[in-house]
């Protein structure tokens, strides 16, 4: 199986009198994992809907393989579509689910059955025959998951959308269809979207990661390079944990973004007279297993620095003053 | 908090009895009536088989099996439209509107339709009738496939849109098993109405637009063959719940 690119060119969508999307331009290769992360009603799940032609753009274009498909209906598109409810048939076994998708395309039964099973095994229902007359209705919510990813590759189509497929479950299944959702993507070479709030999964799946704000792409790249160097401060903050420090004596609004983790805290009084640095209060200190997380407060608010584990014997007290330093090129400068 | 065992028998004590004595007792009062001078067995045999009597069943029969399926299939676009198309203000008012013929009187509405059907030409008998028929249990059926079709939610229709299925197939495979519940309860009461109604067949039967209603209510009041009405009445009742029993448990069979 063949991914496809997924091209969008300047899309707005919308519902009503209300814009959702507001000129969204995207290009994802064949074979690739895009995560589409932003805050609910970003727009994030109307992009996805855009590429499955569930919503017809109201301008802009939509090109998979380099094929306009701006209007073809979703049934054309040969695409898969993982929903955030699932939308699992509940009047069908896990067969009859899984098995839809090849009976609309007349495909033969005993192919059918090959393809089923197939899928389900994919999709980590083993052994896969052992739930084919279940009721879906009867399967725990992991499973439950597994069908709607089943049903959606058992064509073998050559896209694959998800919307927020593993809200709903815990963190340990979560973690196992993050890996196979991977593993997926690497022995079928299909193209995946990738809608998430939560920014630990983006990073999990992402080949290239895209942020969205109101109805627009804020910025799109490799998840590293997005961390390392956000366009904005937004991205800074909502891609991972970020400390904002305004640039003195620039004439526009700059910013250094500093990650927590190349913070450094220094006991020794004499270690303020380096340029990069200031003095500030502990008001916290967290133990988060491998890193302890120390709050600190100085003249512009507060500050967060992530001090590995093994570094605990120099930890400050509660109330204590200390030295923040880091290196230059761990500050990244931002305008707005 | 479940109700106390005591209390729940005296709260079903009235229910009961007003079921027992407006609907069972009036029931075995008529089989009573019905084993009168003929014996136990010989009214339901004559009812059954004297030409004059099974031929208006069998058309009364088909009248009504016409206007069940002809009225779901008419309700089934508007029900889709109210659901799907319309906005909550325009599905308020197209239910109200489609449903308000329901609530003038049959009497009204068949008097009307035979001055339509006579301006058409059509006139009374079986086919006067069964359209008569269609169009008092419309709006009956265009509740029940809107309240079926209200119960898909629309991400079903959807995914299988996304997996493959064109709309018309998607609706084929989702939304009428989805609905059949609705559709079947429909189907039934609406062929239970046609059979029995006494009203359109009397306006626009003409010589051979009979019911099995108009068939009773001749018999028992006209032709005072009370034997005969009583055995036919039980026969309906007794079929009509065993129909109503078969269809719901195959649709919910495939429900689950």
């Amino acid at each position: 199986m063949k991914g496809s690119s997924i091209e969008l060119d300047m899309v707005r969508a919308g519902y009503g009198g209300e814009e959702v999307l507001r000129g969204v331009s995207l290009s994802v290769d064949r074979g690739r994992i895009a995560a589409i992360l932003g805050p609910s009603g970003c727009g994030k799940t109307t992009l996805l809907r855009v590429i499955a032609g569930l919503v017809i753009p109201r301008s802009g274009r939509v090109l998979l393989d380099g094929e306009d498909v701006t209007r073809l209906p979703p049934e054309k598109r040969d695409i898969g579509f993982v929903f955030q409810d699932l939308a699992l048939f509940p009047h069908m076994n896990v067969f009859d689910n899984v098995a839809f998708g090849l009976k609309v395309r007349g495909v033969s039964r005993e192919e059918i059955r090959r393809r089923v099973e197939w899928a389900l095994e994919v999709a980590g229902l083993n052994p896969p025959r052992d739930f084919f007359s279940k009721k879906v209705t009867d399967l725990s919510g992991g499973q439950q998951q597994r069908v709607a990813l089943a049903r959606a590759i058992a064509y073998e189509p050559k896209v694959l959308l998800l919307d927020e497929p593993l809200s709903h479950l815990d963190l340990k299944i979560r973690q196992r269809l993050l890996v196979e959702f991977r593993r997926l993507q690497r022995e079928l070479g299909i193209t995946m979207v990738y809608v998430t709030h939560d920014q630990w999964e983006a990073m999990e799946l992402a080949d290239i990661l895209v942020i969205m704000k109101d109805g627009q792409i804020v910025q799109a790249g490799p998840p590293s390079e997005v961390y390392s160097r956000p366009v904005n401060t937004y991205v800074a903050m909502f891609f991972g944990d970020a400390n904002i420090i305004p640039v003195n004596g620039s004439s526009r609004r700059r910013y250094a973004v500093i990650r927590p983790e190349d913070l450094e805290i220094s006991l020794d009084p004499n270690a303020a007279s380096h340029a990069n640095s200031f003095r500030a209060t502990v008001e916290n200190v967290v133990f988060q297993g491998p890193v302890i997380r120390v709050d600190l407060k100085w003249e512009h608010g507060t500050i967060r620095a992530l001090i590995p584990r093994r570094q605990a014997q120099k930890l400050p007290r509660i109330g204590e003053e200390v030295t923040v330093r880091w290196r230059p090129e761990d500050a990244w400068i931002v305008e707005g | 908090m479940a109700l106390a065992r005591g209390a729940l028998v005296a709260i079903s004590i009235p229910p009961l009895l007003f079921i027992l004595s407006f609907f069972y007792a009036p029931l075995a009062y008529l089989a009573v009536f019905s084993a009168g001078e003929g014996g136990l067995v010989r009214p339901y045999i004559e009812v059954l088989t004297k030409p004059q009597y099974y031929t208006i069943i069998v058309a009364s029969f088909l009248s009504a099996l016409a206007v069940s399926i002809a009225s779901l299939l008419i309700s089934l676009p508007v029900g889709y439209y109210i659901v799907h198309s319309a906005s909550r203000g325009e599905a308020t008012l197209l239910l109200v509107l489609f449903v308000a013929p329901f609530i003038v009187d049959i009497l009204l509405r068949a008097l009307s339709l035979k001055l339509l059907l006579s301006l058409l030409s059509i006139k009374p008998g079986w086919t006067a009738t069964t359209l008569g028929l269609l169009y008092g249990n419309l709006p009956l059926a265009i509740i029940f496939s809107y309240a079926g079709m209200r119960g898909v939610p629309h991400s079903l229709i959807e995914a299988a849109r996304t997996m493959g299925a064109s709309q018309l197939s998607a609706h084929l495979w989702i939304t009428i098993p989805l609905a059949s519940p609705w559709l079947a309860a429909g189907g039934v009461i609406v062929f239970l109405l046609s059979l029995t109604d006494y009203v359109v067949p009397s306006l626009l039967g003409g010589t051979t637009g009979f019911t099995v209603g108009s068939l009773i209510y001749y018999l028992i009041l006209s032709g005072d063959r009370w034997d005969l009405g009583s055995a036919l009445t039980l026969l309906v009742t007794l079929a009509s719940s065993l129909s109503a029993f078969l269809v719901f448990r195959r649709v919910y069979r495939v429900l689950g």
